[in-house]
């Protein structure tokens, strides 16, 4: 039931993208469709619970002084693997991906959960924990790229969906969400409709408005 | 805690007033298109208005009806009426009713819903009003003015702006300001007394700002484009003002601190 628990936490209650705001650049690049954002999901996913569990098999023999320099090691070599396998096997998306499965080494995400969890639990509990994260980040993902999609070309997974206006009768595709800007609208409506649910998640106020004193003259 | 004449309403509804002929001017010229525009802007302004006054108890403001008129002079164009309510509604909710409604936003809402249409429906063309809508604004821009809710400072440092750039890219000045379009913006979305910079030495940085962007932005082969020059102008320079606000305050204090200290 615990372990249960570390998988389902990250996936809404703590979900990485919207609460921790963390893989924003990706989720922002690669969800102009929905079939690059499965794709980055899934490298995304495989990617840090292969990290989370080498690094949790090794966590007690890794020097404390240089252990982010292991972490980041491990992890990009677990990404070119995995940049590999997506060219050999699918390239024309590997291309559309341009840089962003090599840019997961930077991904916040990886090297949060290695630092946060791997280095201090068994490999077990660090496999699932990883797994929530990775699915929590792979909802998020897909959620904005099917509203992107839909909204920006009419089609899901590239099938047409909506009757395009040709002659115009139709939906007009709305060019504004293939735009990095709509990305961000949807995920801060996302966050805004996660947050007036779940209002745990709402953070105290940065500043507090002081009551109204009195003029004081001397 | 409502003493005096001078509440938020009071200077809506001035903003309101002093919008009206450039209102009227933009419907004598581009016909039944603005008045459309203004339509649905204000109903999508009054709906959202009431679901914020239901949930979260924010009081209504009679700005809506600025916005209307604002949105229906920049945005005069072939727009289908579920275009015009989704951008007011971006507009509107994003851009004014999220931050706790009138007064306490960061951007105009007007200039939220212009942004949105230019870039979501970049094919639709938007007429530019000419010298007559121009004179329109004038008499609102003087009133404004007298009362103190357009700050002097801000609207000389956006035509020393517009001026000096135009020397700088020789290009015509006279062509800028006589253009209806970018004048109203310059007046009524820069100079809006909300989303720009609060500080006095801000100001004159914020219009200078806004006068110099909406230059750079406008001339596209030799013709100015002054609604979408004007609006991003505007959105940038508003973005940029609590961070000249905030500058300016820093450098006070600092200016206030014993030098030794």
């Amino acid at each position: 039931m615990k372990w249960l628990r570390v998988l389902s936490h990250p996936i809404l209650d703590n979900n990485p993208v919207t609460l921790q705001i963390l893989g924003i650049c990706s989720a922002l690049a690669v969800t102009t469709s929905l079939t690059t954002a499965a794709t980055m999901a899934v490298a995304l996913t495989l990617v840090l619970m292969a990290s989370s569990v080498i690094i949790s098999t090794i966590r007690r023999h890794i020097p404390s002084s240089i252990r982010l320099i292991v972490q980041i090691t491990l992890i990009a070599s677990l990404v070119v693997v995995a940049d590999e396998i997506i060219q050999a096997y699918a390239f024309p998306i590997s291309q559309r991906l341009s840089i962003f499965v090599g840019l997961i080494v930077t991904n916040c995400l990886v090297l949060g959960r290695a630092e946060a969890f791997a280095m201090h639990n068994p490999p077990g509990p660090a496999a699932l924990d990883a797994l929530g994260n990775g699915l929590g980040y792979s909802l998020i993902l897909l959620i904005v790229a099917f509203l992107r999609e839909l909204f920006g070309a009419g089609t899901l997974f590239g099938w047409p969906v909506l009757p395009v206006a040709t002659d115009g009768s139709g939906f007009t595709p709305l060019k504004f969400m293939l735009l990095a800007p709509s990305a961000f609208f949807i995920l801060g409506l996302l966050i805004w409709a996660l947050r007036s649910v779940r209002q745990g998640q709402i953070e105290p106020p940065d500043f507090k408005i002081a009551p109204d004193t009195e003029e004081r003259r001397p | 805690m409502r003493g005096g004449v001078w509440h938020r309403d009071t200077l809506a509804w001035l903003i309101v007033a002093a919008t009206l002929p450039a209102a009227a001017g933009a419907i004598a010229g581009f016909g039944v298109a603005a008045l459309e525009a203004m339509v649905w802007t204000l109903l999508a302004a009054l709906g959202w208005q009431l679901v914020f006054l239901w949930t979260r108890a924010q009081p209504v403001s009679p700005i809506a009806v600025a916005t209307a008129f604002a949105v229906g002079v920049l945005a005069a164009g072939d727009f289908q009426p579920w275009q015009m309510l989704l951008a007011a509604s971006f507009g509107i909710v994003l851009g004014e009713q999220i931050f706790g409604g009138w007064g306490r936003n960061i951007i105009n809402p007007a200039v939220a819903t212009l942004a949105f249409l230019y870039f979501a429906f970049p094919a639709t063309p938007v007429p530019t009003g000419g010298a007559p809508l121009a004179l329109a604004v004038v008499p609102g821009a003087l009133m404004l003015l007298v009362t103190g809710v357009l700050s002097w400072q801000l609207l000389l440092a956006t035509l020393v702006g517009v001026m000096a750039t135009s020397l700088a890219m020789d290009q015509a000045a006279g062509a800028v300001l006589s253009q209806g379009s970018a004048l109203f913006g310059l007046v009524f979305l820069a100079g809006d007394p909300v989303a720009s910079s609060a500080t006095r030495p801000g100001r004159w940085f914020q219009g200078a700002l806004a006068g110099v962007l909406l230059v750079l932005f406008g001339w596209h082969d030799g013709v100015f484009d002054g609604p979408r020059a004007v609006v991003l102008a505007t959105l940038v320079a508003s973005l940029f003002a609590p961070l000249i606000d905030a500058a300016v305050i820093a450098a006070t204090i600092r200016s206030w601190r014993p030098p030794d200290a």
